[in-house]
């Protein structure tokens, strides 16, 4: 620490001249002060009183010497009895002396002369003495506080100055310590540069990334050091402390360049470059501030590909694509262009998926990628949308010319094979063709009119293309219901929903009393005018596009929530059995079954009460789930019904495997029964089925008491149909009001001979 | 007035001296105390009328100490002294003989009008705590050198007094009168004024003084002669060794029966001798 030693000696040398300066100038400045005072005054003095005396001369030249009362008084002054200041007077012969006193005067003394006139002769002497004892006493007191001031001047100087300095100092050091071991400790690189330029500092991090060394005379120049180029444009140099230094504002100059070390790597670096101001804000040099961003640039690669792309097969994602979609789209609004979108969705994956598991699916979607790839033309872009479904976005690319490839690129999904495990399999796609021209409104258009053709595609039995027409019907009604899906979606969120009921009747009069109540809950959706939609207008809308799920979901929670009063605080619950339709898509869904039993006991429902109807074709579509989800669920005590039986070709084959309840026979047997021969039977067969499986039947669609009467013959055990009862709004207080499922009494008809019935009955209400 | 007078009494001498010189008899000059300048002025005219051709000169303005030096100086014949010898009169071997006393007085500006004084006021005029006479005038001290005869009175009457002098001495501002007759025109002339001369100055010079009592005692010559008035200004012929026949002749006659009979007259109490 030179410099602290040296402020120190200086401080401490310069608080000692202050202090000699104070403690010599008092004493010295007294003495010469009270001397030349002195002087002065005796000067004065001798002139004054000479003055006085040589009037008296003039007045008695003869007698002058004697008259030494008056000389006496005259030059006695104040009558000073201190003996430090005389006046004498001689004449010139030496003979008269006269003394104003004559103590001893103690020495030094000073004297002071005027001659005596007489006349204009001089005829003697006034000598005026001083003793300098009381000056000298005096400068020897002035010494003594001029020591004492002056000792504590410098102890003043010394101590308070010092200290703050050396507190100064201490901190100073302190802060440069802390820098240092900041500067040493962190990642970032930190060179400083004088304002002209030569680096004065380097930290170890600067040092190792840049491969210099500090040069001990710092004549290492900042525009050496630093090779910064453009991370673009490699040939463009960068020196951003020659920015600042050119600058000379406090606007910092920041950015990422192409640093060549000395090695001759190259680093991408994150720099800042600040100017350095004094305590008086003078500019004084410049801190470059940079770090190697290299992998972070790699990361925000990385980044940057994982969000436009599928991190499975490499290809763009749907947001990218459809950045890629929109650019094409204002192309073609703008300048005319002429592009077709495809939108592909893969046949039989799900085979794969199901029999050989995710990861042959996602090998299978990896490699045909890479196939998709390498068909489609260069400038053409695919992108993954989800699932198995992409998008290919062929630019520049005429309608015709559009079909001609998307049907290229079919033959090449078809020709694909995929091998697994010793199995092969081959695949196929329905592709949707869209032209992107002109008049394309938006994206959403754009991709709504590509999905609903490639559901077309799939209409129309798959592994074909579908290309869309403005004026295709297929494709306007499959667009009509989805617009179906957000009405739909709304209509749950807001409760636009209601429950209509429909009674069944038990024709048999088995197990029955007049307070049970057997019923059918149906949904019904209201429009914005307040209107009933019928569910055929909706529900098929809501099956293609998944939405079953939540409509489901919402009948049973508010179906439970209506009838949970009629089985509240009674020892005796009525043997109900109410009735609620399931799509496939729901109970394919595992959480169904926990849903149902949450509901249960939320709304205390008994569950013998509940009937779920399960139509006989999505039960068989998944026999296996359909088979644990009614097993679990009658294992609580819910009952079900295989609703729409017998359309399904073999529908005996499956129906011992599914411990269900009630068999609901197709209503297509039904409303025809009484003409139909073969329905009839067809009614008998499943009847009688059913009826040894130990599975009650149910008739849809009697719509009239001729129907009533043959199923009733039959052996049917209930009916159901606008001939027993309309649905109605299903409220509590009108189910228990209803009388429309009461037993009713069936008379025996006879039939006409040549009729295919050999009984008929008649039908009338029993009254009890 | 003070210079006007002195001057007169310098044309008197100067005349004489001449007057003698120029005839060629003897010359006794005479100097010294101011207090009997005009003393010895009036026995020199008588000496003069009695013994023709014999010339007495008084030499003014010398006091006590000057003449004793002039004389031994030789400048002149007798010095009248109120002082013991000094030490120029002392080193030539003079020879001092007390022939008279008068009294010192205390008196006031003619205005004051006082008549009586104590020990104890004096005390406090000199040291100023009394500041105004009863008729509201102003105390003016007039002072004398501090070894004046007077002065040396003055602390004479009572330690209390002394030190009153010496505070009264250093009282800026205060009259500082040289000479006898520098303290009796002082005396005379300032309003307020209070001060020291003798009864033989009053009288010779027809001052117009008047002498105040000092603790019930008036300071006359029959007071003093009876003791009772203790203070008084003694004076003394001072003449050198081989003083000649006439000076001696001169000095006799002070004392004879017309010298005294002068003495008495003016307010001195002779010593017989």
């Amino acid at each position: 620490m030179p410099i602290k030693r040296n402020l120190t000696k200086i401080t401490a040398q310069l608080a000692g001249a202050v202090a000699l300066l104070v403690a010599f100038g008092i004493p010295v400045s007294y003495f010469g002060l009270a001397y030349q005072h002195s002087v002065s005054r005796m000067q004065t003095e001798a002139e004054f009183y000479a003055a006085s005396v040589s009037r008296l001369i003039n007045s008695n030249p003869e007698w002058w010497q004697f008259q030494v009362q008056r000389l006496a008084v005259l030059i006695e002054g104040t009558g000073d009895d201190t003996g430090l200041e005389r006046r004498s007077i001689s004449d010139l012969s030496g003979g008269f002396d006269l003394h104003s006193n004559d103590k001893p005067m103690p020495g030094p003394v000073m004297t002071r002369s005027a001659p005596l006139l007489d006349s204009g002769y001089r005829v003697g002497t006034l000598t005026a003495s001083s003793s300098l004892r009381s000056i000298l006493n005096g400068s020897v007191i002035a010494a003594i506080a001029g020591a004492i001031t002056g000792l504590m001047i410098y102890l003043v100087l010394i101590i308070f100055p010092l200290r703050a300095l050396r507190l100064t100092l201490r901190t100073l050091a302190d802060e440069k310590e802390r820098a240092e071991v900041t500067l040493h400790s962190i990642g970032d690189a930190v060179i400083t540069a004088d304002n002209n330029g030569y680096v004065d500092y380097l930290n170890p991090s600067a040092k190792k990334l840049t491969g210099w060394s500090q040069n001990k005379d710092n004549s290492l120049i900042a525009d050496e050091l630093l090779l910064f180029c453009d991370i673009n444009d490699p040939d463009t140099r960068i020196n951003p402390v020659e920015t600042v230094l050119s600058s000379k504002n406090d606007a910092p100059s920041r950015g990422r360049a192409l640093m060549h070390a000395k090695s001759g790597k190259q680093i991408a670096v994150e720099y800042i470059a600040e100017p350095i101001r004094s305590d008086g804000n003078e500019f004084s040099g410049v801190v470059l501030t940079f770090r190697d961003v290299t992998k972070t640039k790699e990361m925000e690669q990385k980044l940057s590909h994982q969000a436009t792309h599928d991190e499975l097969t490499g290809l763009i994602n749907r947001r990218a694509f459809q950045r890629e979609l929109l650019h094409a789209i204002n192309g073609a609004r703008h300048d005319n262009q002429q592009h077709v979108l495809c939108y592909i969705d893969l046949d039989q994956f799900k085979v794969v998926n199901d029999t050989s598991g995710h990861v042959a699916g996602d090998e299978l979607l990896r490699m045909l990628s890479t196939e998709l790839q390498n068909a489609m033309r260069r400038d053409d872009t695919i992108g993954r949308l989800g699932g198995d479904e992409f998008g290919l976005l062929l630019k520049g690319c005429p309608l015709e010319k559009g079909e001609e490839l998307a049907q290229d690129l079919l033959q090449t999904i078809r020709a694909f094979r995929f091998s697994w495990h010793k199995q092969v399999f081959s695949i196929g796609a329905s592709i949707g063709i869209v032209s992107i021209n002109a008049d394309c409104s938006s994206i959403m258009e754009i991709m709504s009119l590509a999905d609903a053709a490639c559901y077309a595609a799939k209409d129309l039995g798959r592994n074909r293309t579908y290309v869309y027409r403005s004026d295709d019907s297929e494709m306007s009604q499959r667009r009509g219901e989805m617009r179906w899906v957000s009405r739909i979606t709304r209509a749950i969120d807001e409760d636009q929903l209601c429950l209509h009921y429909q009674t069944i009747l038990s024709l048999n009069g088995e197990g029955t009393d007049k307070n049970s109540k057997h019923f059918e809950i149906l949904v019904r959706m209201i429009d914005d005018e307040g209107k009933l939609i019928l569910p055929n207008h909706f529900i098929p809308a809501a099956e293609s596009y998944g939405i079953m799920p939540s409509i489901d979901r919402w009948v049973i929670e508010n179906t439970f929530a209506l009838i949970a009063p009629r089985y509240q605080h009674k020892k005796v619950k009525p043997a109900d059995t109410c009735c609620i339709n399931l799509s496939g898509t729901s109970w394919a869904d595992e959480s169904l079954s926990g849903f149902i039993c949450e509901m249960a006991a939320r709304y205390r429902v008994p569950p013998r009460v509940i009937c779920f109807e399960l139509t006989e074709t999505a039960a068989i579509n998944n026999l296996d789930k359909t088979e644990k989800f009614i097993l679990d669920l009658k294992e609580i005590g819910f009952r079900f019904s295989l609703d729409d039986f017998g359309a399904g070709v073999n529908s005996f084959s499956y129906l011992k495997r599914l411990p269900i309840d009630y068999l609901k026979i197709d209503g297509n047997f039904i409303s025809n029964i009484t003409n139909n021969k073969i329905d009839y039977a067809m009614v008998e067969a499943i009847n009688h089925v059913g009826h040894i499986m130990g599975i009650e039947t149910v008739a849809e669609f009697v719509e009239n008491d001729e129907i009533l009467e043959v199923i009733h013959h039959i052996g049917v055990d209930n009916a159901q149909g606008y001939g027993i009862a309309k649905p109605i709004p299903f409220d509590l207080a009108t189910l228990e009001a209803d009388q429309s499922g009461a037993a009713r009494y069936i008379e025996p008809i006879i039939l006409e001979q040549g009729s295919h019935y050999s009984h008929t009955f008649k039908l009338k209400s029993v009254s009890k | 007035m003070k210079h006007t007078f002195n001057l007169a009494i310098l044309l008197v001498a100067s005349c004489l001296i001449s007057t003698l010189g120029y005839a060629g008899h003897h010359s006794i000059r005479v100097g010294g105390t101011g207090s009997s300048v005009q003393m010895m002025m009036i026995m020199g005219q008588a000496y003069q009328e009695t013994y023709p051709g014999q010339h007495v000169q008084v030499v003014s303005g010398l006091g006590s100490n000057g003449g004793m030096r002039a004389l031994a100086a030789k400048k002149i014949h007798i010095s009248i002294s109120a002082l013991a010898l000094n030490k120029e009169a002392l080193a030539v071997g003079a020879i001092s003989e007390e022939y008279a006393r008068t009294p010192y007085m205390l008196t006031t500006a003619p205005g004051v009008n006082l008549k009586e004084i104590t020990t104890a006021e004096v005390a406090s005029i000199l040291s100023g705590e009394t500041e105004r006479w009863p008729n509201g005038e102003v105390m003016r001290l007039v002072m004398r050198p501090l070894g004046d005869s007077d002065t040396l009175f003055l602390r004479s009457i009572a330690p209390a007094v002394d030190e009153a002098v010496n505070i009264a001495l250093k009282r800026d501002g205060i009259i500082m009168a040289p000479t006898d007759q520098d303290s009796a025109d002082a005396l005379e002339q300032t309003p307020g004024a209070f001060g020291v001369t003798t009864l033989a100055q009053m009288k010779t010079e027809k001052r117009k003084l008047k002498p105040v009592m000092l603790n019930g005692i008036s300071p006359s010559v029959a007071e003093l002669v009876s003791g009772r008035y203790k203070y008084f200004k003694s004076l003394s012929t001072v003449i050198n060794k081989d003083a000649s026949e006439e000076i001696l002749h001169f000095v006799d006659y002070i004392r004879s029966e017309a010298g005294s009979a002068l003495l008495a007259e003016y307010g001195h109490m002779v010593i017989a001798k």
